[in-house]
């Protein structure tokens, strides 16, 4: 089972290179990238400065095996990957990576934006945002 | 006749108050300040010398009933890991105790443990697999107690 995970951010030179290494794979025709990207909110007058994950990662690599051979069953994918940081991961900087490949456009789209609402839902992993104070709350998805 | 009694019922019982109360003391260890700190440290190693002398002692007895050194190491439980906001609760990631009959006696079990609890909305996996209603249990399960999923 391929392992989504990854401790801290994610960086945007391990973006750029994911990006290179699909050069030699020619039958591909469009990319569809998705970074989620931890953002500064502000509750209840408190600054969040980062958000802390966790995960069962045992079943969040099971579901997302699962995912994964469902997406490739409904669309016509070349590549797919996903990478979600573990760890604590500040304003700014990137936390998960949805990347898809596909000869054509309309599979490589599709598939970005329905593995990310599945993510979301589906995959067991929680975040605590940590605020300049050293308080936390655990992030709630909408 | 009494030593078998001790050895199913008194003795596990006595386990399991230990390790929750050992994991309760390890969880305050880390927020209180370096006096109180010191209080708990030393709680903490006579809880673990307790929980070696009931070992001894549990060993002891099922040796005298001609059961082998290797019947005393499985112990009956299931293991029970928080996640999220449960794991604040709880005081701790992951807590072994005695196998119960399916995951509601487990639930009811678990939130009269910890109260907190009783207010949290959560799923529960049993062996990574989260389950509808309910499910029976075994010794040796992993059961997991999953909060909603904040992930991305």
């Amino acid at each position: 089972m391929k392992n989504i995970f990854v401790k801290g951010s994610i960086l945007p030179s391990f973006i750029g290179e994911s990006i290179a290494k699909h050069q030699a794979k020619t039958e591909i025709g469009a990319h569809s990238i998705f970074l989620g990207q931890v953002r500064a909110d502000v509750i209840e007058n408190r600054q969040v400065i980062s958000i802390g994950y966790t995960s069962y990662e045992e079943l969040a690599l099971k579901k997302m095996h699962e995912i994964r051979e469902m997406m490739f069953e409904k669309y016509q994918l070349t590549c797919m990957h996903v990478y979600h940081s573990l760890g604590e991961v500040p304003v700014g900087e990137i936390c998960l990576y949805v990347f898809t490949s596909s000869p054509h456009r309309r599979a490589a789209i599709d598939a970005c934006n329905e593995i990310v609402e599945l993510i979301k839902k589906e995959l067991p992993i929680w975040g605590r945002e940590i605020f300049s104070d050293n308080a936390h709350q655990w992030k709630v998805n909408k | 006749m009494i030593g078998i009694l001790y050895v199913f019922v008194i003795g596990d019982v006595i386990m399991q108050y230990l390790s929750g109360q050992e994991a309760k003391a390890k969880y305050q260890e880390n927020q209180q300040s370096s006096e109180t700190k010191y209080r708990l440290v030393v709680k903490l190693h006579l809880l673990h010398c307790c929980k070696y002398i009931e070992i001894l002692i549990i060993r002891l007895s099922r040796k005298r009933k001609g059961v082998t050194f290797v019947d005393t190491l499985m112990i009956m439980s299931i293991k029970v890991l928080f996640f999220g906001q449960l794991a604040e609760i709880s005081g701790t990631d992951v807590l072994e105790t005695e196998v119960r009959t399916d995951t509601a006696a487990l639930k009811r079990f678990l939130e009269t443990e910890f109260p907190g609890l009783q207010q949290m909305v959560f799923n529960i996996a049993v062996n990574s697999e989260i389950i509808e209603t309910q499910a029976q249990l075994q010794a040796g399960d992993t059961v997991a107690l999953l909060p909603p999923f904040s992930g991305g």
